[in-house]
C-alpha cells in the first residue's frame, strides 16, 4: 500500500493540495485516529496531506469577539492552556478525558471533530459552548455552527476540498457553569454517553437558570444539543426534580446506537442519568462560588 | 521445613526482565530468515459451508507466489485430543475464520493481493450457535461424523455418534437422588459463562524452513514437544527431522498450546522451498485463533438447616465451537467441579458439543472459572437462605486435612482455612461500610494435571564453574526460567546469577509435557531438582578424587566444595572443573519426574493407585462500589491468598497472583467474544474491553505455604488460580448492595441495571 506524504509548508499550500487531490488525499493532523484506520485498511488514501507544519493552524486567541482555537492544537494544548481554563473551562475538562495521555499528547481538537466517531468527548463541550467551525477552501470561507457540522457516522460537513483551521467560541455568559460527565467502562474508552452542559445562571434566586445548554455524544449517530430539554429548562429552577424531569426528556430526544459496549436502551437511560448529573454538578458548582466556570 | 534456603525464598527479579520491557526480547513475530516469505490465510467469511471449488489460477500466475489448498497438503486429520481438524477446509467450513487456502509471497502485501485473488464457490448449510441448540436431536451437524480421539486425555472416549456430542462423562459417589431428597434445603441455580479471549500481547507468529529433508520451526508454543510430534506425524517425517524452537513467548493463558499457524507455515514453506513466516493480526486472533471454552452449569445442593453440605449434582454443559479442543476442561469438571467443598453424595456430568463458532480452547483455569462461578455464587446464596455469614457457611464446609475429596482421594498439605481466614482479615470482612459497597468472598480449588506429566532436565556445570539448565519447558512470560535457576543454584552451592539457562527446542532440550495447568514448577522444577543433585554429586566424585576425602564427607558450597569434617578444604568448583573437562569426564546431571513411582512419600496409605498429588487451593476477596443508577462496579481492593506450599520466588508469585487477579477481574466485569449468527463483531481491543491500568484496584497478593512433601522445596503451582473465584466474589459483592444475583458472566453494568429492573418490577416497584 503506497501512500504519499505531501506537506505543505502553509495553509495555502494545504488547500491547493486539497483541491487537487480531493477525495485522494486525506488531512492528517495527529492521525491518532486515521492512522489506526489506515492499518486496518478502513480507508487508503492515495496521499496524506500533513496539517502539522500549518501555523495557521495553530494558537488560541482571544479577542473581545470570543475564543479563536487553531485546529491543531492538541488536547494536551487544551488542558494546559490558562485562558481555555478560565474562559471555556469544560473544553479543558472535555480534553483530559480523552483516551490515554499518548493520544492526548498527539490527538488534535480539529482531528477530534473531523473525525466525528461516535462517543468522542470535545464534540459535545463544543456544542454546549456554542462554538462555530471556520473552515476554508481555495477559493473561500465559511463559518458552520458546530451544532450543523456533524451530519451522520462519521461525517460532516466537510467537503473534500475544505480544512477546518480554526474553532471560535463566543465568550460565556458571565457566571456560567459547565460541566462533562463521561460515562465509559474504562476512561480510555470512548463514552458510552458523554454529556457537557453549560448553565448560565439568571443571577436573581439560588438555582435560577437564565439558560442552559446541553450537548450529547455516544447517544446518536451525531453528537447533538437537548435542544428541547434545554427549551424547558428555560428560566427554571434547577432542583433535583427539574434535574430528574430534564434527564427523561434528553432520553426522549437520542437515538442511540447497540454496540459491543452498550445497547441502545441501556445508553438512552444513562443519557438521563447523566444529564441529570451534569446539571446537578452544574447548580452545584454556581452555587458554590456564587458563579460557575463554563 | 526448615527454611535455611540461601536463594529459595528469596525475591529474584528476573535477568530477563530488563530485555522484555526495552524491546530487546526476541519474540516470534521477531524472527527472521534468509530469503523469508510471509504468508497470509484466506479464512472462511460463513459459519457452515459447503465448498463448491476453489479457483486458486489467477492468484497463483502472481510472480514469486506460492498458493495451496487442501489439495496441496497432506490428507491426515490432527488434534490432540480429537482428530477433527485438517491444515485446510476439505469438502465444508465450519466457521467463520477457517483456513480455507494460503499464500506465501516476498511481503505481506503482495500474499494479500494473492488472497484477492482466490475465488471460492461456497453453498451455504444451516448452522448451529449454540450449545442447547447443537445437542437437540436433529441440528445440523458441524462435522458429519466424529473424528477418532487420542486417549491422552481420555481413559475412556463416550461420543454419542451422528450427533454434535462429542463427549459425555459422568463423576458419581453415593445416592444422589436420595440425598436431595433427605436434604432440608435443597438449591438448583443455573449459570452462564461467557466466551472470552486470552489477550496475550504477542500475537501468534511461526517461521517454518523446510531445507533438504528436514524442517526447523520458530514458534511461540507453551508445547514444543507435543507440537513436534503432532508436525512430525502430519508431513510424514521423523521426529528427528522436525524441529521446533521456542522463540520468546508473549503470554500463552492456553491459548498457545494446541497447534495454530504451524501446519499452514510448514506447508508453505514445503511448497515454496523458501522458510516462510506467519503472524496473525489481532483481527485473526480474536476470530480465528482461538477462545476460552463456556459452559453452562446447573448446580443443585442439599443442606441441613445448619448449613452443613450434604450432596451435589452439577451439569456441565460446554460450547467447544467447531473443534474439540474444550475436551480437556470438559473432562477436568469431573474432579474440580465441585470446588473444595466436602459434599458425601456427588455427581457431575459433563457435555462438549460442537458449533458452528471458532473454537474453545484451554484457557488459564482449564473449566474451573465456569464452575467456581456457579458453585461460589450459589454457596452465598445459601448462606443468604439459611441467615448464615458466608464465610462461616464455606468454613464450615471446605476440604480440611484428611478429609475426602471429589475424587475419592484423601486430602493431603492443604492451607485452604488459612487462605479464606487471610483474604477475609485483609478485606475486612465484617467490619461497617458505606451502603453502596459491597463485599464478596471465593475459595476454590484445581486439581493435578494427571495424565503423562513428565517433565525433565539436565544440568551441566561449565569449565568456570558455573552452570546450565536445559529443560523442555516453554518460558511463556510466567518466570519459570527464574526459578529453575534458583532451583539449581540452591542445590549445587552457587549464586543465582552463575545458573544460566536454556528451554523448549526440541533439538537440544530434555523432554518435557510443556507449560500448562500451573505444572511447570511442580513438574519441571523436580526434575531441575534432581538434575542439579546428580550434578552435584558427579561434582563431589571427581573432587573426592582429587583431595582423596570421602565423597560422603563432601559438600558444595560458595562456589567450592567443602568439608564439615575438614574445615581446612575450599576447593573452587573452577578447578574440578579443569580436571573434569581436561582429564575425567564433563559434567551432566540428569533429572526426570512426573513418572510412575515418582511420588514415594505418600502420607496416605488410601489414595487410589492413579493418585497424583499437588491439588492447588486458594481464597479471593473482593470490594466493590457499585452505583445503582449506571450498573457500573467500581472494585477498589482485592485479596488473593493462594496456598503455594513453598514460595520459592516471592517476587514471581506476587507477579503470578496479581496477573490472574487483573485478568479474573477482565473476565467478571467486561470480557467476552459476542457473535452475531457465528460472526466475532468485537475483533479489536476497542470493543472487547480487557482491564487497563486505570481500573486495577489495590491488589494484595498473599502467599500461604503448607509444603507438599513432593514438590521441590514443598512447592504448589501458582499460575492459574488466580483468575478463578474474581467473578463470583464481585457477584457476591453486588449483591451484598443491590439484593440481586447475576447469574451470566460478564456482570456487565447494562446486566447489572437489568438486574435491577427486574427486581424492582418484581417487587412492584
Amino acid at each position: 500500500m503506497e501512500c504519499k506524504l505531501i506537506r505543505p509548508a502553509d495553509l495555502d499550500e494545504a488547500l491547493a493540495a486539497r483541491e487537487q487531490y480531493t477525495h485522494d488525499a486525506l488531512p492528517i493532523a495527529g492521525g491518532q485516529s486515521l492512522l489506526v484506520m489506515m492499518r486496518n485498511r478502513l480507508v487508503a488514501p492515495a496521499a496524506l496531506i500533513d496539517l502539522e507544519p500549518i501555523e495557521a493552524l495553530r494558537g488560541v486567541e482571544v479577542s473581545s469577539a470570543g475564543i479563536s482555537i487553531g485546529a491543531m492544537n492538541t488536547c494536551r494544548q487544551l488542558i494546559a492552556s490558562p485562558v481555555l481554563g478560565e474562559e471555556v473551562g469544560v473544553l479543558p475538562v472535555a480534553a483530559r478525558q480523552v483516551s490515554s495521555t499518548a493520544v492526548r499528547n498527539l490527538g488534535t481538537i480539529g482531528g477530534n471533530v473531523c473525525h466525528n466517531e461516535p462517543g468522542a468527548d470535545l464534540p459535545p463541550a463544543l456544542l454546549a459552548l456554542n462554538a462555530r467551525a471556520a473552515v476554508r477552501r481555495r477559493a473561500n470561507a465559511r463559518e458552520v455552527p458546530l451544532a450543523e457540522f456533524f451530519t451522520g457516522y462519521f461525517e460532516t460537513v466537510l467537503e473534500p476540498d475544505e480544512i477546518l483551521c480554526r474553532i471560535d467560541i463566543e465568550h460565556p455568559p458571565a457566571g456560567a457553569a459547565g460541566v462533562y460527565l463521561k460515562h465509559a467502562i474504562s476512561p480510555e474508552d470512548l463514552a458510552m454517553v458523554g454529556v457537557a452542559a453549560v448553565v448560565v445562571p439568571d443571577g436573581k434566586q439560588t438555582g435560577g437558570v437564565a439558560e442552559v445548554r446541553i450537548g450529547i455524544g455516544g447517544a446518536a449517530p451525531v453528537p447533538l444539543r437537548a435542544a428541547r430539554t434545554e427549551a424547558a429548562l428555560k428560566g427554571a429552577v434547577l432542583d433535583a426534580e427539574t434535574a430528574r424531569a430534564a434527564g427523561e426528556t434528553a432520553a426522549t430526544e437520542v437515538d442511540p446506537p447497540s454496540d459491543p459496549h452498550a445497547g441502545a436502551d441501556y445508553r438512552r437511560k444513562m443519557v438521563s442519568v447523566f444529564v441529570r448529573r451534569a446539571l446537578l454538578q452544574a447548580a452545584r458548582q454556581i452555587e458554590e462560588n456564587g458563579h460557575g466556570a463554563a | 521445613m526448615a527454611d535455611d534456603y540461601r536463594v529459595i525464598g528469596t525475591p529474584v527479579v528476573r535477568p530477563d526482565g530488563a530485555e522484555m520491557i526495552s524491546g530487546q526480547a526476541v519474540y516470534g513475530p521477531d524472527v527472521t530468515q534468509p530469503g523469508m516469505l510471509w504468508g497470509k490465510i484466506l479464512r472462511s467469511p460463513l459459519p457452515h459451508a459447503r465448498i463448491r471449488s476453489i479457483d486458486v489460477e489467477k492468484a497463483r500466475a502472481l510472480p514469486g507466489v506460492t498458493v495451496i489448498t487442501a489439495r496441496d497438503v497432506p490428507d491426515r486429520r490432527y488434534g490432540y485430543a480429537i482428530e477433527d481438524e485438517q491444515i485446510f477446509a476439505v469438502d465444508k467450513v465450519r466457521y467463520v475464520g477457517e483456513p480455507v487456502a494460503a499464500a506465501a509471497a516476498p511481503d505481506e502485501e503482495r500474499a494479500l493481493e494473492a488472497l484477492s485473488l482466490i475465488t471460492v464457490d461456497y453453498e451455504e448449510l444451516p448452522a448451529v450457535f449454540t450449545a442447547a441448540e447443537a445437542a437437540r436431536d436433529g441440528a445440523p451437524l458441524v462435522h458429519d461424523e466424529l473424528g477418532p480421539a487420542r486417549s491422552v486425555y481420555l481413559a475412556s472416549w463416550n461420543p454419542v455418534h451422528g450427533t454434535n456430542i462429542i463427549h459425555q462423562a459422568s463423576h458419581h459417589r453415593g445416592d444422589v437422588d436420595a440425598a436431595l431428597a433427605r436434604a432440608d434445603y435443597v438449591f438448583e441455580d443455573t449459570f452462564h459463562a461467557s466466551q472470552i479471549h486470552h489477550s496475550y500481547m504477542e500475537p501468534h507468529a511461526t517461521l517454518a524452513a523446510a531445507r533438504s529433508n528436514a524442517v526447523t520451526v520458530w514458534t511461540c508454543s507453551q508445547e514444543v514437544f507435543q507440537l513436534r510430534t503432532l508436525l512430525a506425524g502430519l508431513f510424514a517425517i521423523p521426529e528427528s527431522r522436525m524441529r521446533v524452537i521456542n522463540t520468546k513467548v508473549g503470554g500463552g493463558f492456553g491459548g498457545k498450546i494446541e497447534p495454530r499457524l504451524e501446519p499452514v507455515a510448514v506447508a508453505l514453506s514445503v511448497h515454496s522451498r523458501k522458510p516462510v513466516k506467519i503472524v496473525m493480526t489481532r483481527a485473526e486472533e480474536f476470530t480465528a485463533a482461538a477462545g476460552s471454552t463456556p459452559a453452562t452449569v446447573t448446580v443443585k445442593t442439599g443442606v441441613t438447616k445448619d448449613g452443613t453440605l450434604t450432596v451435589r449434582d452439577i451439569d456441565f454443559l460446554w460450547d467447544t465451537g467447531a473443534h474439540a479442543e474444550g475436551l480437556p476442561p470438559s473432562n477436568r469438571a469431573m474432579k474440580d467441579g465441585n470446588g473444595p467443598y466436602r459434599v458425601h453424595d456427588l455427581r457431575i456430568s459433563s457435555t462438549l458439543v460442537y458449533t458452528n463458532k471458532m473454537r474453545g480452547t484451554q484457557l488459564r483455569g482449564l473449566g474451573v472459572p465456569e464452575g467456581a462461578f456457579a458453585i461460589e455464587s450459589q454457596m452465598d446464596m445459601i448462606a443468604e437462605r439459611l441467615g448464615m455469614d458466608p464465610l462461616e457457611l464455606r468454613l464450615k464446609n471446605i476440604l480440611e486435612e484428611g478429609d475426602i475429596n471429589s475424587i475419592d482421594d484423601v486430602v493431603q498439605s492443604i492451607g485452604l482455612r488459612e487462605c479464606l481466614v487471610s483474604v477475609a482479615k485483609e478485606i475486612g470482612w465484617g467490619e461497617p461500610k458505606p451502603a453502596n459497597v459491597g463485599r464478596g468472598l471465593s475459595v476454590i480449588a484445581k486439581s493435578p494435571t494427571t495424565h503423562s506429566s513428565i517433565s525433565s532436565a539436565y544440568v551441566q556445570f561449565n569449565e568456570d564453574g558455573s552452570a546450565q539448565v536445559l529443560v523442555g519447558a516453554s518460558e511463556i512470560g510466567q518466570g519459570m526460567s527464574v526459578v529453575m535457576c534458583q532451583i539449581a543454584a540452591e542445590v549445587l552451592g552457587l549464586p543465582v546469577e552463575a545458573v544460566g539457562i536454556a528451554s523448549a527446542d526440541t533439538g537440544t532440550t530434555p523432554y518435557d509435557r510443556g507449560t500448562f495447568s500451573s505444572r511447570v514448577t511442580f513438574y519441571t522444577g523436580m526434575a531441575v531438582k534432581l538434575a542439579a543433585e546428580d550434578a552435584r554429586k558427579q561434582l563431589l566424585e571427581v573432587a573426592s578424587r582429587m583431595v582423596e576425602i570421602p565423597q560422603d564427607d563432601l559438600a558444595a558450597a560458595e562456589e567450592r566444595v567443602v568439608s564439615p569434617a575438614h574445615p581446612e578444604l575450599s576447593l573452587p568448583f573452577r578447578e574440578v572443573l579443569e580436571r573434569a573437562h581436561s582429564y575425567e569426564r564433563p559434567i551432566l546431571g540428569r533429572g526426570t519426574y512426573g513418572g510412575k513411582g515418582d511420588y514415594p512419600t505418600l502420607p496416605h496409605k488410601a489414595q487410589r493407585k492413579e493418585y497424583v498429588p499437588g491439588w492447588k487451593y486458594a481464597a479471593q476477596a473482593v470490594e466493590a462500589e457499585i452505583d445503582e443508577e449506571t450498573g457500573i462496579v467500581r472494585v477498589r481492593r482485592i485479596a488473593s491468598a493462594h496456598d503455594v506450599g513453598k514460595s520459592l520466588n516471592p517476587v514471581s508469585v506476587d507477579g503470578q497472583i496479581i496477573g490472574g487477579v487483573v485478568m479474573g477481574l477482565g473476565y467478571a466485569l467486561h470480557e467476552r467474544l459476542q457473535f452475531d449468527q457465528g460472526r466475532i463483531v468485537n475483533p479489536s481491543f476497542m470493543d472487547y474491553k480487557i482491564p487497563s491500568s486505570q481500573e486495577i484496584p489495590e491488589i494484595k497478593p498473599i502467599a500461604v505455604e503448607v509444603p507438599l512433601p513432593e514438590g521441590p522445596f514443598g512447592a504448589k503451582g501458582i499460575g492459574e488460580l488466580a483468575i478463578v473465584g474474581i467473578a463470583p466474589a464481585i457477584g457476591n459483592a453486588i449483591h451484598e448492595v443491590l439484593g440481586v444475583r447475576l447469574k451470566e458472566l460478564p456482570l456487565h453494568p447494562e446486566r447489572v441495571l437489568d438486574a435491577v429492573e427486574s427486581q424492582r418490577k418484581r417487587n412492584g416497584g
